[in-house]
């Protein structure tokens, strides 16, 4: 423990996977780093808590696909317990009785397909081409800081140069249907292979996770894209179920960062960030402790960030203007389920392969769209799309044996209720029925094997994890808040207007899920500011 | 030995002024219009007798007169206002604000509603104000091919990127910020009335798959603006009626009745002419298309001619029409609820921002709204001409009513909307049902059959950001196709749909420039 | 996985257990644990060998043959009736999307067969054709009947006439109570033919077949044997030789048909086609690459295998690897790759398959293969040859027509 005199090189507000990546490559470099975590538990929204006697939930964030191979090699994290559970599958029950599974077999697929359209199921590889080549553009900017359009410092034009360069090289056809991928809504972009509303129900949903947008609103496209970054890396079905749930990546970098000489104290609630003459020197927690150091990282939001750790009246009023703007309003919820046995799909009962991967309730379009028109309006919907897992099937440590945990990825509960969103403990129990009914439409036995059920709505996800009107990624990832604009036009490369002051989480560039990049890109530009 | 140096398919607004244009430049130049009038969109039309339309589409501020100054219009009986027409933006408790050229007199208007949203509006005002130049400016002149522009393109767009920053660091970074955000939250970022909020939004929603929910409508909003300068006298059918002067008199032979079924190709694939329904080949060595890009090259050219990667860039262009026309003989002045200072011969609906989304809402589902939203024009305050003495034509362009509506456009579908749509103009005036002599109803259908407009689209194509960098497709994105002799003229070319002459210009300028 | 209507069968005669995947369904890789008696079943006699994982379409209508011969590098308007012919077709850019055959069962009616699902490809280019694409490559079944005896074998079974029906040519006829059509094709560059059969028929087809071939030395015969003729033979294998243009990251992995050596296919001079402009651009300016066969020098090869004491080792099957081709000893100038390969047993050469610069694809070429010899890379003399190094006379002789 610190005696409060110790002054620290680093101190990281808030013990998210990118605040204990941001540390763990600032450990390395030599910084002496101390990590402050509010909750008991590290992790963020990419958490695991046994919420039940023998049964363990990836409480928030419950799937891992994103996170850069080139961080787990850099930190030697699979030393440090990461390993990830490759999922098989992707099925969708349909309400007729029919379903559809999607596999990592491309024949197998192919004739699961072809029950809806052949050419859909044929036309696949073509797809999967396109976005391959896409994601390799993508990924020459998300690993990357993101240049300022409107800046001419060196820096930035050499990034733009690598840009426009990336955009060159793209050629005429590429170049239009990145155009495409950037502002079309996901059913449009899936429209131009695909015919099947029934493969594009399931399809599109990648499109809208955490995002207050529809599968048909514009811009919503791309990211489809992340379906395909993986395995640009080489790091082939990178879609998996992080061992021991969604903690067990938090903890690897928890224990990466510790290996490296970095502290980390939980329950130690940051209350403000120390701000003097538009410079921080250190932090000072709830219980009143001060902790001094040359740079504070904050993992947090945008808006705790600036309005709440330094505070209106440090900073400029334009700067508070758009921290304002930057929108977040959540649109999903969590519904986590302990089961007795087994959940069986009535379209295809067993507990197969089918059902070790990701589970899909987006029977069409039309559904995914109906289920946002009513979240437009500030209600949740009562025939929601889920995303559930039953991880417990490929993870046996997550259950007792013979019992499974269900996590059931809900959207659209927006924290916006037309009744406001502090109206939402009044509804919670609600939008739970709304979600196990839905469910139990799939899986007739469902509601007489539940022994527990969690439910979070956008307001508990803000009430217990600190994020902002439950926004999963910490902001919107709408093109405007995006790249050069995330979470400020001007301040998009991890600096704030404070000067020491740095951010490392999902609101900064490339933005959310759980990726990593945040806490590296922060770490790294904080090495490379203070090398000289 | 072909009569002709080239024809022109399709006599809308922007075929007349391509051909006008090439003839003018000396070549013999035939358009060929399936309809017994050429104007298309902007054509006027008796829809009962003794009531005449100024034209399908109402708003001709966008139309770049200085792209076709040579044709000296008028001299030919053009009249221009100068400046945008005002409009009256109604709400459903009666009151109305009425949006001039002049942002201060709007603002006045504004002032009496919300003193707030006045001073908002100034903001607004200057924001698109400083932008419009600049971006009317590249909706004007030819697009350089992105993403690797010519030589000359090249220094045109280092241009342009200059002009944007020109414009200073806060405003280019402001144009990036809004240009993906929905209407709903860039208007919401400014204004508290809501009608005023929808109804700024209407014109930028106007035959858009797009609710003002949908990212990148504030695009379409800042482009409206930024080309909404200067309204003709009389309507699109006015314009129109220059344009048909000014060709006939540098020449150019218009053939009204036909319609062109194919086009003829050499053994080398190259435009030899057009055949029509009559049987009749018309010989020339160019053809100038004003008609959709998918009736060029997905009915009026064969898949083998056209190619595989043609075909399907072609086939996934989007032309969802949403849009239906409502005519209405009234036999009396209309009499509007709200007290307005001018006689009202524009204005629109949409009480809420959410009102013009459930609007759109419906169409998604292949239903029309209950509640449809519209913009109005009553040419007969300006052109006495088109009714009666006393009488009056209102014309409507009412959303959102799909083009492939569940269980098809029957006529008592057709009728139910138009009920809906005379419903929601008589929620805003006076003794509107009982006027009404007759009314005419155009769904997105009818408007295909009868314009050739692909899927009823009154642009040709949307009016998404794809389809309008490198409009319609990148093969074709000059104007020249990859067909040898032919060309695309019409609003499914940069810079798009609507009055606006500027493809036409634009595309007799590529040719001529051969 | 899917399992063919022959399935049965093949259970009973697969001791060996060596099974493949083949387009999602079982497929037999040899029947015996070593496949050499299948391989000289195919060349001394008969075997017999399950294709029905191949994906099979019918294009039937008034302008079914205009229809195809827009997809195809061939004039197909021109194919008469009875005939099949061998082709590939392109995208755009005139690189390969697949190859296979098209046969003319009628005036309006072809039965297309493919390597990989082409419905999709196919039904891009049905605008303003009167003409109807149906895959039905899960009703119809097939067999290759291939080898010297094939022709006695059939004859035994069916009605057709087969002493006159010639190389390429395709006939309806009739078994028993049911009906099968035959073409005189095959993947074996053998006298041959595929059998297609309804799935209903398909095990009484299999049984009358193997019945008849009793006294004809026939034999089943699995995919290792028919690799191993089929380089023979010089025929390209799709995903192995080359890939489909639609699928592929980068340009260098996509070919032209000059480049796998089927310019013989393409016919440039008649109405557009897919690919027509870029195909008659490589026609004229040359192409890249070509495909040629390799004749790997054998003393070489034992001389280099002797330096270490061994006797010359070469792969039991026919392999599928990539292997470098250089223009010299030195290594220095590598001019392409080997894709395919077996030790011919017929011919009693050691072959290859591969892809070189075109500047070396003249016959007679002396060119450097890579091998590999206890764990160290070396290179032996290589003859390039056309690809195709067996062609009996057998294979396109007609008795009845001679």
């Amino acid at each position: 423990m610190n005696n409060g005199a110790k002054k620290y090189d680093v101190v990281v507000v808030g013990g998210g996977h990118n605040g204990l990546i941001c540390a763990a490559y600032l450990a390395k470099a030599g910084r002496s780093v101390l990590v402050l975590e509010r909750r008991h538990v590290l992790g963020g929204a990419a958490v695991s808590e046994e919420l039940y006697p023998g049964f363990t939930f990836s409480v928030a964030s419950y799937v891992v696909s994103l996170f850069r191979p080139h961080i787990i090699r850099e930190l030697e994290l699979a030393r440090h317990g990461y390993e990830i559970i490759p999922m098989d599958c992707s099925f969708l029950p349909l309400p007729d009785g029919d379903s559809l599974a999607r596999w990592a077999d491309g024949n197998r697929s192919r004739r699961e397909i072809q029950r809806f359209s052949k050419k859909d199921a044929e036309v696949y590889p073509e797809f999967s081409r396109v976005m391959t080549l896409m994601g390799k553009f993508a990924k020459q900017i998300i690993d990357h800081p993101a240049p300022d359009i409107a800046s001419l410092k060196l820096k930035d034009l050499l990034g733009m140069t690598r840009i426009g360069k990336a955009f060159r090289s793209l050629g005429p056809d590429l170049f239009h249907l990145n155009l495409k991928l950037l502002t079309l809504s996901a059913v449009d972009f899936l429209d131009l292979w695909f015919e099947s509303e029934i493969l594009k129900g399931p399809m599109s949903a990648s499109g809208i996770i955490g995002t207050f947008k529809g599968v048909r609103s514009p811009g919503t496209a791309y990211v489809l894209l992340h379906h395909y970054m993986g395995e640009l890396d080489g790091a082939f079905r990178s879609w998996g179920f992080s061992k021991g749930g969604t903690g067990g990546v938090s903890m690897a970098c928890a224990r990466a960062a510790q290996s490296y000489g970095a502290e980390i104290r939980t329950s130690a609630p940051v209350m403000t960030v120390i701000v003097k003459n538009g410079r921080t020197d250190g932090v000072v927690l709830e219980d009143g402790e001060e902790i001094a150091a040359d740079l504070v990282v904050s993992n947090l939001d945008p808006r705790r960030t600036y309005l709440s750790l330094v505070g209106e009246e440090h900073l400029d009023g334009d700067v508070v203007k758009e921290i304002n703007r930057f929108k977040y309003r959540g649109s999903s919820g969590k519904v986590n389920l302990a089961l007795d046995r087994v959940p069986e799909f009535a379209c295809r009962p067993g507990d197969g392969d089918h059902i070790r991967g990701d589970i899909a309730i987006a029977p069409n379009v039309d559904y995914m769209e109906r289920a946002y028109d009513e979240a437009k309006y500030g209600a949740f919907s009562q025939r929601p799309f889920i995303n559930a897992v039953i991880p417990s099937l490929t993870d046996p440590t997550l259950a007792p044996p013979g019992k499974h945990v269900l996590s059931c990825f809900v959207q659209y509960a927006p924290y916006h209720l037309k009744e406001g969103a502090e109206d939402w403990p009044n509804q919670r129990e609600a939008f739970g029925d709304a979600v196990v009914d839905t469910m139990a439409e799939y899986i007739p036995g469902l509601k007489d094997i539940i022994l527990y059920r969690q439910v979070l709505t956008p307001w508990d996800l803000e009430q217990q994890m600190g994020l902002t009107e439950g926004n999963i990624f910490q902001g919107e990832l709408s093109l405007e808040q995006l790249l050069f604009q995330r979470p400020l036009a001007g301040f998009a490369q991890y600096k704030t207007p404070i000067h020491n002051l740095w951010m490392c989480g999902s609101g900064t560039h490339p933005g959310g899920g759980v990726m990593g990049s945040g806490g590296e890109l922060a770490a790294k530009s904080i090495l490379r500011g203070k090398a000289g | 030995m072909a009569n002709y140096d080239a024809i022109v398919i399709g006599g809308g607004h922007n075929g007349l002024t391509a051909a006008a244009l090439l003839a003018q430049a000396g070549r013999r130049v035939v358009v060929v219009e399936k309809n017994d009038a050429v104007g298309g969109l902007a054509m006027a039309e008796e829809f009962h007798p003794g009531y005449r339309t100024a034209g399908l589409l109402h708003d001709t501020g966008g139309a770049r007169l200085k792209l076709i100054e040579k044709l000296n219009l008028p001299s030919r009986g053009l009249q221009t206002t100068g400046k945008r027409a005002p409009v009256t933006l109604l709400s459903d408790d009666g009151r109305a604000i009425t949006l001039q050229a002049d942002a201060e007199a709007s603002a006045r208007s504004i002032e009496k509603i919300s003193a707030k949203d006045a001073q908002a509006y100034r903001q607004y005002r200057a924001l698109v104000d400083t932008i419009g130049p600049w971006l009317g400016k590249l909706f004007s002149e030819p697009q350089p091919s992105l993403p690797s522009p010519g030589p000359g393109e090249m220094l045109r767009l280092l241009g342009s990127g200059l002009g944007l920053r020109r414009m200073g660091r806060k405003t280019m970074q402001e144009f990036l910020k809004i240009v993906p955000m929905c209407l709903a939250d860039f208007l919401d970022e400014y204004f508290e009335t809501d009608f005023l909020k929808a109804g700024l939004a209407v014109p930028a929603l106007l035959s858009s798959f797009n609710g003002p929910w949908s990212s990148f409508t504030t695009f379409n909003l800042l482009l409206w603006e930024a080309t909404s300068t200067d309204q003709v006298k009389g309507g699109p059918a006015a314009l129109a009626a220059a344009l048909e002067k000014a060709a006939q008199s540098h020449g150019v032979e218009i053939r009204t009745g036909a319609e062109v079924t194919s086009l003829m190709l050499s053994d080398s694939g190259a435009v030899q002419g057009a055949r029509l329904v009559s049987g009749e080949q018309i010989e020339a060595p160019l053809a100038a298309a004003a008609c959709t890009p998918k009736e060029v090259f997905l009915n009026l050219l064969k898949s083998r001619d056209v190619g595989p990667k043609l075909e399907t860039a072609i086939t996934h262009l989007r032309c969802r029409g949403v849009t239906a026309k409502v005519n209405l003989a009234l036999n009396q002045k209309i009499q509007w609820k709200a007290e307005t200072e001018h006689p009202v011969e524009f204005a629109r609906t949409g009480n809420t921002i959410d009102e013009i989304e459930r609007a759109f809402d419906a169409v998604k589902y292949r239903r029309f709204s209950e509640t449809p939203v519209l913009d109005i024009f009553v040419p007969t305050v300006s052109n006495s001409d088109l009714a009666p003495e006393g009488h009056e034509v209102v014309s409507i362009l009412a959303q959102f009513a799909p083009y492939d509506r569940e269980g098809g456009w029957t006529d008592a579908a057709r009728e139910d909307f138009a009920d809906r749509v005379v419903a929601r103009l008589a929620e805003h005036t006076i003794d509107l049902e009982s006027s009404i002599v007759a009314r005419h109803v155009s769904t997105p259908k009818d408007l295909e059959a009868q314009f050739n407009l692909t899927g009823g689209h009154l642009f040709h194509a949307e009016h998404a950001l794809d389809q309008l960098l490198g409009r319609p497709v990148h093969a074709c994105a000059g104007y020249k196709t990859p067909i040898p002799g032919l060309y695309l003229c019409g609003s499914g070319s940069h810079p798009g749909g609507g009055i606006t002459c500027a493809p036409g210009a634009l595309a007799a300028g590529a040719i001529l420039s051969k | 996985m899917l399992k063919t209507p022959f399935f049965p069968r093949q259970l009973a005669l697969c001791e060996s257990m060596s099974w493949k995947e083949w387009s999602g369904y079982h497929a037999v890789s040899s029947y015996l644990v070593l496949h050499d008696a299948e391989y000289f079943a195919f060349r001394n006699a008969a075997g017999l060998l399950d294709v029905t994982p191949l994906f099979k379409y019918r294009v039937r209508g008034k302008d079914a043959a205009d229809y195809l011969a827009q997809i195809m590098v061939k004039d197909i308007t021109r194919l008469t009736v009875g005939r099949v012919t061998y082709l590939c077709w392109c995208n755009h850019e005139g690189k390969v999307v697949d190859d296979g055959t098209v046969m003319r069962r009628g005036e309006e009616d072809f039965f297309v067969t493919t390597a990989d699902p082409c419905f999709s490809w196919f039904s891009r280019f049905l605008r303003g054709y009167d003409v109807t694409l149906e895959d039905v490559s899960e009703q119809v079944a097939a067999v290759a009947l291939q080898g010297p005896t094939s022709r006695d074998v059939l004859k035994q079974v069916c009605d057709a006439d087969l002493d006159t029906l010639k190389f390429f040519r395709t006939t309806k006829a009739r078994l028993d109570d049911f009906a099968v059509w035959i073409s005189r094709t095959g993947y074996t560059g053998d006298l041959g033919y595929e059998i297609w059969v309804e799935n209903e028929h398909a095990l009484k087809l299999w049984d009358a077949l193997m019945a008849a071939g009793r006294n004809y030395a026939l034999r089943p015969a699995g995919l290792d044997a028919l690799d191993q003729c089929r380089v023979e033979a010089g025929l390209i294998l799709k995903n192995v030789d080359y890939y489909n243009a639609l699928h592929v990251l980068i340009e260098d992995r996509k070919s032209s048909p000059y480049e796998l050596s089927l310019g013989w296919t393409v016919q440039l001079d008649r109405a557009p086609f897919n690919g027509q402009k870029a195909l008659r651009h490589e026609k004229e300016n040359g192409s890249q690459w070509a495909f040629v066969g390799l004749d790997i020098d054998w003393p070489e090869t034992e001389a280099l295998y002797a330096r270490y004491g061994l006797p010359p080792e070469v792969p039991h099957t026919a392999w599928r690897l990539s292997i470098p081709v250089y223009s010299d000893a030195s290594r220095e100038k590598q001019i392409g790759y080997a894709t395919s390969g077996t030790w011919s047993p017929i011919l009693k050469k050691n072959i290859a398959l591969a892809t070189i610069r075109a500047d070396y694809q003249e016959i007679g070429t002396e060119v450097q293969f890579e091998m590999t010899v206890e764990h160290t890379r070396h290179t032996v003399m290589a003859t390039v040859h056309k690809p195709q190094f067996f062609n009996p006379k057998r294979k396109t002789s007609t008795p009845g027509s001679q």
